[in-house]
């Protein structure tokens, strides 16, 4: 019989990035500076992250090197200085009349882009100095460099993690999604990920995650039927310490007594998937 | 000629300026003194041996070519403050049990002025971006080249400061004084073979795509529309899939003496937001 098995948390993407709440971004500083020797992520979190700052960074480096870039030589625009608001603002409301993103969500995601990108290079060109001229190159170029480096830090909290490489099980990740009812592929992967690491090295781990709407919301059924715990950053010391009291996860499941018919589907998933026993 | 108006900034990353930091040594006694003379020379040939690797274009004559590279380079490390400097203190380096303050005096802010190259070079490289039609993966690696070099330099400092303390300490006692010098130049030099081969990377791909879009010697590294149809696309790709394996070796290599860095402030900078509201809107 073994006790105190934690192995520590594993974090999702949302602990890692910024946050424009004050009081979750104390909470995910707080966290971090006090377990980040016993924080992980899995590949999955990494991957799914990094493909999102991707993305971000291509679509505004798009829309400034090719589009805007046209549009203010087409208009025979060479310099620009923090009085050319209105230039820029026709470019946008062009944009967003004619420009086809090919994103095939949400019908207003190509606003909402849009919007977003038009906050920026209104922000950055109101921050030139009132006299200050530059070519629309240094502009946009400038503009690329200051992306470029964010991109970069962006990944950085990412990259001082140790990850764990883990593929995720079809048949745990189809189970998550029946019995947990979460819906979004890429979270039931992460937990998914976190389950596999649990039960195959018998140590507890921890899903941090700020996530109310798709995990915290559904953390009772992933303890209860999965015996994963799900936590905010706040409370995350608190449940590693009352897991370091509860047997290894592989016994803790065992010893359930009178197992629900949804504990007996996942222990025969994982039995199968891990080629271990859990169930008694 | 550089000097002209017309041409790219001396920050373009067309010279490879080789290791940032140097090689510890108790003094320099008998070693080799590399002056500033000898530092300009050694670097033209760097260059100039990388140059005969690259591809030129039929209407451009390899002797021709290398005139204006001999040319041009010494011309640009002439001007180079930062370049003066470094002599400068990798003279410190080869002789600290003498020159230590200096050297600690000097180093943290060739660093910062180094970086603020490298923001330079990120800089032209945009803007050589926008006036063509090359691939964003031209752009991407070479960024990502650039901010692996810069994270090095942070991982630099960080380290020397570490030691400095046990330089002091040991001041006047050469063997464990020569110690610490070999545990510093065994993990610098692994750092900077490293460097090294991704900085010879970046400014070969660089000098193919200005080489190949220059119609005579008098046009390369000039401002200029950068056509791909006159680049050998497999040598491109290929330049680029050397650059980004180089890139990586470098990044997990720095990743093994980086801290856990937290998250950039929200409110600190409008790229990080508009990035992160746009990854909101698209993530799934």
């Amino acid at each position: 019989m073994s006790f105190g098995q934690v192995e520590g948390f594993f974090v999702d993407a949302c602990v890692l990035l910024p946050h424009s709440s004050a009081s979750t971004r104390k909470s995910c500083i707080a966290f971090l500076k006090e377990h980040v020797s016993r924080c992980m992520l899995c590949s999955s979190v990494k991957d799914e992250a990094f493909s999102l700052i991707d993305q971000s960074y291509t679509i505004i480096l798009h829309s400034l090197s090719s589009d805007l870039k046209l549009f203010l030589q087409k208009e025979g625009i060479q310099e620009l200085t923090n009085r050319n608001g209105t230039i820029l603002a026709d470019f946008f409301a062009e944009q967003k009349r004619s420009m086809k993103i090919t994103l095939p969500t949400r019908s207003n995601v190509r606003n909402e882009i849009m919007g977003e990108i038009e906050d920026y290079v209104a922000s950055r060109l109101h921050s030139m100095k009132d006299g200050f001229k530059t070519t629309i190159e240094d502009f946009i170029a400038s503009l690329m460099v200051e992306l470029a480096i964010t991109e970069h830090d962006l990944k950085a909290p990412f990259t001082g993690l140790k990850t764990v490489d883990i593929k995720p099980d079809n048949s745990i990740t189809s189970l998550i999604i029946l019995r947990a009812l979460i819906g979004n592929p890429k979270d039931v992967e992460h937990l998914s990920s976190a389950l596999i690491f649990q039960f195959r090295e018998n140590k507890w781990v921890i899903f941090v995650t700020i996530d109310e709407t798709d995990i915290l919301s559904k953390q009772k059924e992933m303890l209860d039927v999965f015996a994963l715990q799900c936590s905010k950053p706040e409370w995350a010391s608190d449940y590693y310490h009352k897991m370091t009291r509860l047997k290894s996860p592989v016994e803790h499941f065992r010893e359930i007594k009178n197992h629900t018919e949804k504990q007996k589907e996942f222990g025969n998933t994982m039995e199968k998937a891990l080629d271990i026993r859990i169930l008694s | 000629m550089l000097s002209s108006s017309s041409a790219r900034s001396v920050s373009l990353s067309k010279i490879v300026r080789d290791d940032p930091s140097f090689s510890l040594e108790f003094d320099n006694v008998d070693a080799a003194f590399r002056d500033y003379k000898t530092a300009i020379a050694e670097t033209i040939e760097t260059n100039l041996s990388l140059l005969d690797e690259i591809p030129l274009p039929k209407h451009l004559s390899l002797d021709e070519v290398r005139g204006f590279f001999r040319k041009d380079i010494d011309t640009d490390l002439r001007k180079d403050q930062l370049f003066e400097k470094a002599v400068e203190v990798g003279r410190y380096a080869k002789n600290m049990s003498k020159s230590m303050d200096a050297y600690f005096r000097e180093i943290f802010d060739l660093h910062e002025k180094r970086k603020e190259r490298l923001r330079q070079e990120m800089f032209e490289i945009s803007k050589m971006f926008i006036s063509s039609d090359l691939p964003l993966s031209f752009l991407k690696t070479i960024e990502d080249s650039i901010l692996a070099e810069r994270d090095y330099l942070d991982i630099f400092d960080k380290e020397i400061r570490k030691e400095r303390r046990d330089l002091i300490a040991y001041r006047n006692n050469r063997t464990k004084f020569e110690r610490v010098c070999d545990i510093h130049n065994l993990w610098v030099k692994q750092f900077n073979e490293k460097q090294k081969d991704v900085e010879h990377e970046r400014v070969r791909m660089i000098w193919y795509v200005d080489l190949n879009n220059s119609a005579s010697v008098n046009e390369i590294f000039k401002d200029k529309i950068i056509k791909t149809s006159l680049l050998d696309k497999k040598i491109l790709l290929d330049y680029t899939s050397r650059l980004q394996k180089r890139v990586h070796e470098t990044e997990t290599q720095n990743a093994s003496k980086t801290e856990f860095r937290p998250f950039l402030l929200y409110e600190a900078s409008d790229e990080a937001r508009a990035m992160l509201e746009i990854m909101q809107i698209i993530k799934p």
